[in-house]
C-alpha cells in the first residue's frame, strides 16, 4: 500500500452520514420551517403537453390550408391574453386594439413558419411581444395623443365603494410602480406575474436564458418592493397584528 | 449595515436572489432543499419572503387587467385575407438569408479594401511628411548647408499648419514661465528649447543610443531603457517632468556641452534635439525611472508603438538603475535641488574650482550637495526632442557648434 496516499475514504463516508444525521435531526426538530416555503411546483403532465402540441400542429396545419374558422379558434384561445399584454406595454386601450389587431394579423402570415419547436402559445407571445416593442420604439412617450386621458378604468357599481376606491387606488399605485420599472423588467414581471408564464416559457419569448429571467425578475421585485412600500408595510403590520 | 460579512454575506446575498424564484417553484430540488435550510436561521430572508408573497398578490389583486372590446374577435377575423397563405417555403427563406448574407460579406470586405487603401495611402508624416523636411531643413541650416529654397520652405510656414502648434499662445508662454520657476535655469536657454513641440526621450546614462532620425525621435523599439514619451508641447512635458523630478527629491538641468564631453554623451547635430540632466537620489532613481516609464508607456509616440513599450517583466527584474557618483560639479547643476521638508542644505564650502569654458553658463554660488544625506545619486539623461522647431533654433544650433 502506497503510504503517501491519504485516507479519505473512510473518514468522509463517515461524515457524510453524520451530516444526514444532523440534517434529519433539524428537520424533525423544526417541522415548521417545512411551511416557510411552498411545495415546489409539480412536474408537468408529458403526456398531455405533446397531445396538446398534436392539437396546435393540427390546428395550424388547418390554417395554412386556408381554413378561417381555425383561426377564430385561435383568436378565441389568445384574443384577451394578447389585448392584455398589448395594452400593458402600451398603457393606451385604442393603441391596445390596434396593436392586438396587427398582431394577430401577423400571426396568420407568419404561421406557416411555426415549426412546433415550442408551444403555440409561446411562439404566439413571441411575435406579440416582438409587436409591442417595435409599438414601443415607434410611438415614444412624447408622442402620446390628448385624448389618453379619456380613458379611464371605472368600477363597477359594488356593495362596498370605499373597497372600491381603495381598489382603484392601489391599481393606480401598481400601474404606476410597472410604469416605473426599466422595460426588461417589466416585460418579465408582466409575462410571469400577470400572464402566469413560467420562466422557460419568459425565456422563450424574450429569447433570453432563463438565468436572466429569474434575475430580471428578482431585481424587478425588489425595485417593487421599494416602489410598493406603503402596501407592503402595511400588510406586513398587518400579519403581525 | 447588513449583519453578515465576507463570505457568509455572498451567500447569504445569494440565497435571497434565489427567493423569488423558489417561491414561483423554479428552482432544483437541491437549491430548494439548501434555501429552506437557510430560510429557518435567516430572519431576514423571512422577511424577504414575506415581502414578495406579499408583492405578489398585490400585483395579482390591484393590477386592473382590461377586458378587450367584445366585437374585437370579429374584427380581427375581418382583416383576416381570403386566401390561404399556404405553406411556408423555407427555400426561399434560406436563399434570401443567404443572399443577404453574401451582400454584408461584400459590404464588408469593400469597407476593410476602402480603409486599407485610405490608410496606407496617406503619406507618413515620419518619413516623408513635412515634418522630417523641416526637421531637416533646420538641421541643414543650423549646419550652415542651407539652401534658399529650404530657408522658403521654412519661412513660409504658416504656424497653424505646424503639427503642435496650438499650445504656442498665451497658455504657452504661461507654461513656459511655470516652467522657468520650477527649474530655475537660466531663461536664455528655455527660451531656446522649451518652444515647438516634441517627444521625450529618456535614457539612463549607461545606456546611450545613437539619435533618432525621425522627427519624433526614437531609438531602437527593442530597447526597453530607450522610453519615448509623445508630448503636446515641450513645456508641458518640461513641467510634467519637473513635478515628477520635484516628487523624487532631485534636480533638473539642461545640458550644455561642457557636459556632453564630460560624460561622454555623443549629443548629435540635430538642432532638434536638446539634453536634459535629471539627478534623482540613488534611493528614489528605480522608481523615478519607473514613473518615467509609466509616463512614456502612457503616451507612446507615434514611431514607437505601444507593444513595443509593453511591459517586459524579465527586463525589469534584470534592469539595475546605473548609479553614478556625481561629483559636486557647477557644470551639472547650477539650481539647489528642491530640499524635502525638514532638510537643510548646505551651503557650499568653497567655490567650484573647476575650470569653465568660457561659452559655458556662470557657475551659481549653490551647494551641489545630495538633497538625501546618503551622497549617491543617478542622473539620467532626457533627451527632449523638436519636430518643429522654431527658426531661433539656429542660435542654438550655431552655440553648439562652436
Amino acid at each position: 500500500m502506497n503510504p503517501l496516499q491519504p485516507k479519505y475514504n473512510k473518514k468522509s463516508r463517515a461524515t457524510a452520514r453524520e451530516a444526514e444525521a444532523k440534517r434529519a435531526s433539524f428537520m424533525s426538530a423544526y417541522p415548521e420551517h417545512g411551511q416557510l416555503l411552498p411545495t415546489q411546483r409539480p412536474p408537468k403532465n408529458e403526456a398531455s403537453a405533446r397531445s396538446l402540441k398534436l392539437a396546435d400542429q393540427e390546428l395550424v396545419a388547418k390554417i395554412v390550408a386556408g381554413d378561417k374558422q381555425a383561426f377564430a379558434q385561435i383568436i378565441d384561445r389568445f384574443s384577451s391574453r394578447i389585448y392584455r399584454l398589448a395594452y400593458r406595454m402600451c398603457g393606451s386601450a385604442m393603441d391596445a386594439e390596434d396593436l392586438t389587431q396587427e398582431i394577430f394579423l401577423a400571426i396568420y402570415r407568419s404561421l406557416p413558419s411555426f415549426r412546433g419547436d415550442s408551444a403555440l402559445s409561446t411562439w404566439v407571445y413571441r411575435v406579440a411581444m416582438n409587436h409591442c416593442v417595435d409599438f414601443q420604439r415607434r410611438h415614444r412617450p412624447e408622442t402620446l395623443s390628448l385624448d389618453e386621458q379619456l380613458v379611464v378604468v371605472t368600477n363597477r357599481w359594488c356593495d362596498n365603494p370605499q373597497e372600491a376606491l381603495s381598489k382603484e387606488e392601489l391599481g393606480r399605485q401598481i400601474e404606476e410602480a410597472l410604469a416605473r420599472l426599466a422595460p426588461h423588467h417589466r416585460e418579465v414581471v408582466i409575462l410571469h406575474e400577470l400572464h402566469g408564464l413560467t420562466y422557460a416559457e419568459v425565456a422563450k419569448v424574450l429569447q433570453i436564458p432563463v438565468g436572466t429571467v429569474k434575475s430580471r425578475l428578482s431585481n424587478a421585485f425588489r425595485q417593487l418592493r421599494e416602489l410598493l412600500r406603503d402596501y407592503v408595510e402595511d400588510d406586513k403590520n398587518e400579519g403581525a397584528e | 449595515m447588513r449583519p453578515y460579512h465576507n463570505l457568509q454575506s455572498r451567500v447569504h446575498l445569494w440565497y435571497k436572489d434565489q427567493l423569488k424564484a423558489c417561491l414561483d417553484g423554479e428552482v432544483s430540488p437541491p437549491i430548494y432543499a439548501l434555501l429552506r435550510h437557510h430560510i429557518a436561521r435567516c430572519e431576514e430572508c423571512r422577511e424577504e419572503l414575506g415581502a414578495l408573497r406579499r408583492i405578489s398578490s398585490l400585483l395579482q389583486v390591484g393590477a386592473q387587467e382590461p377586458t378587450p372590446w367584445p366585437g374585437l374577435a370579429s374584427k380581427i377575423l375581418s382583416f383576416i385575407p381570403e386566401q390561404p397563405v399556404g405553406p411556408f417555403n423555407t427555400a426561399n427563406r434560406r436563399s434570401l438569408w443567404h443572399r443577404s448574407g453574401v451582400a454584408v460579406v461584400v459590404a464588408v470586405i469593400c469597407a476593410v479594401c476602402l480603409w486599407v487603401i485610405v490608410k496606407f495611402n496617406r503619406p507618413d508624416r515620419n518619413l516623408t511628411g513635412s515634418g522630417l523636411q523641416h526637421s531637416n531643413s533646420h538641421q541643414a541650416m543650423s549646419l550652415g548647408r542651407t539652401t534658399p529654397q529650404q530657408v522658403a520652405a521654412v519661412s513660409k510656414t504658416p504656424l497653424s499648419k505646424e503639427p503642435f502648434g496650438a499650445k504656442r499662445g498665451v497658455r504657452g508662454q504661461q507654461e513656459l514661465a511655470m516652467g522657468r520657476t520650477a527649474v530655475a535655469t537660466p531663461s536664455s536657454q528655455l527660451d531656446q528649447r522649451q518652444q515647438g513641440a516634441g517627444s521625450l526621450l529618456t535614457a539612463p546614462q549607461s545606456r546611450r543610443s545613437s539619435p533618432s532620425s525621425t522627427p519624433f525621435g526614437s531609438g531602437t523599439p527593442d530597447d526597453p531603457l530607450r522610453l519615448s514619451i509623445a508630448v503636446d508641447s515641450i513645456s508641458t512635458s518640461c513641467a510634467h517632468l519637473m513635478e515628477v523630478v520635484q516628487r523624487y527629491g532631485g534636480a533638473l538641468t539642461m545640458a550644455s556641452k561642457p557636459i556632453d564631453s564630460a560624460y561622454n554623451l555623443p549629443l548629435d547635430s540635430d538642432p532638434a534635439a536638446c539634453y536634459l540632466l535629471v539627478r534623482v537620489p540613488a534611493s528614489h532613481a528605480k522608481a523615478f525611472y519607473m514613473e518615467l516609464r509609466r509616463m512614456a508607456v502612457g503616451k507612446p509616440s507615434p514611431s514607437q508603438p505601444e507593444t513595443a513599450l509593453s511591459e517586459d517583466v524579465a527586463t525589469l527584474r534584470a534592469y539595475r538603475p546605473p548609479i553614478v557618483f556625481v561629483k559636486p560639479s557647477p557644470l551639472l547643476f547650477d539650481a539647489p535641488a528642491s530640499t524635502p521638508k525638514g532638510r537643510t542644505v548646505k551651503k557650499p564650502s568653497a567655490k567650484p574650482s573647476v575650470q569653465l569654458p568660457p561659452h559655458s553658463r556662470q557657475p551659481v554660488d549653490m551647494p551641489l550637495a545630495n538633497p538625501v544625506e546618503s551622497g549617491r545619486t543617478v542622473v539620467y539623461i532626457v533627451r527632449l526632442h523638436v519636430p518643429n522647431p522654431p527658426s531661433n533654433l539656429t542660435e542654438r544650433g550655431a552655440f553648439l557648434n562652436r
